[in-house]
């Protein structure tokens, strides 16, 4: 049975590390690209297209928390 | 005596203490259970910062957010988390499982054997990790 069938998106995605579970960042919503941005901003060796898009995401990300 | 309506495939749709009014869907139908319903609803609980079946929000951090799982006279319990399938081992009826609140999103917790334990009320719990 699918709880979810016709009500929206479903859950995000989750993984089990160290006995703990825990979300897989939503690469979909600009929230989850965020997430899924900075993580690779921590891993470094970004190609000058790539950080330019992140710096476009980010841009969104913070008009849209000044937005509320 | 408690009364369970099954769907057509056999699943616990929900269950009350009598079924008077009730009005079957198509492929529905009864089950009358020989336990008093306060039993019956507590077979599966789950809790998480002490509340049951409300939806629990916290900060999204480095923490961890633990679920009680309690569900008398079982030795184990099948949980499904967004989708996964954990089996929670317990002790005295008691155990728990623990949630990462590193990445914010929802983790909808319900008992993944839905012929044995209906996802409703106290057998769900919603835990949102918010930013």
């Amino acid at each position: 049975m699918n709880m979810f069938k016709g009500k929206g998106k479903p859950p995000a995605a989750v993984e089990k590390r160290d006995g703990v579970v825990h979300l897989k960042p939503d690469n979909t919503s600009s929230q989850g690209k965020h997430a899924v941005d900075l993580a690779a901003l921590s891993q470094g060796g970004l190609k000058v297209d790539e950080l330019a898009d992140i710096v476009g995401r980010l841009m969104e990300r913070v008009k849209e928390l000044e937005e509320g | 005596m408690t009364t369970v309506i099954r769907d057509a495939a056999g699943e616990i749709k929900t269950f009350m203490e009598t079924a008077a009014g009730l009005v079957l869907q198509s492929g529905e139908y009864l089950e009358e259970v020989d336990v008093p319903f306060g039993v019956y609803a507590r077979r599966l609980r789950l809790s998480a910062l002490g509340r049951y079946g409300e939806l629990v929000r916290v900060p999204a951090g480095d923490g961890t957010v633990t679920v009680t799982v309690e569900c008398p006279g079982e030795a184990s319990v099948t949980l499904d988390i967004n989708g996964l399938v954990e089996d929670v081992p317990l002790a005295d009826g008691t155990g728990t499982l623990t949630l990462g609140c590193d990445t914010p999103g929802t983790f909808i917790i319900t008992p993944a054997d839905r012929e044995k334990f209906g996802a409703i009320g106290e057998a769900v719990c919603v835990v949102e990790v918010v930013e």
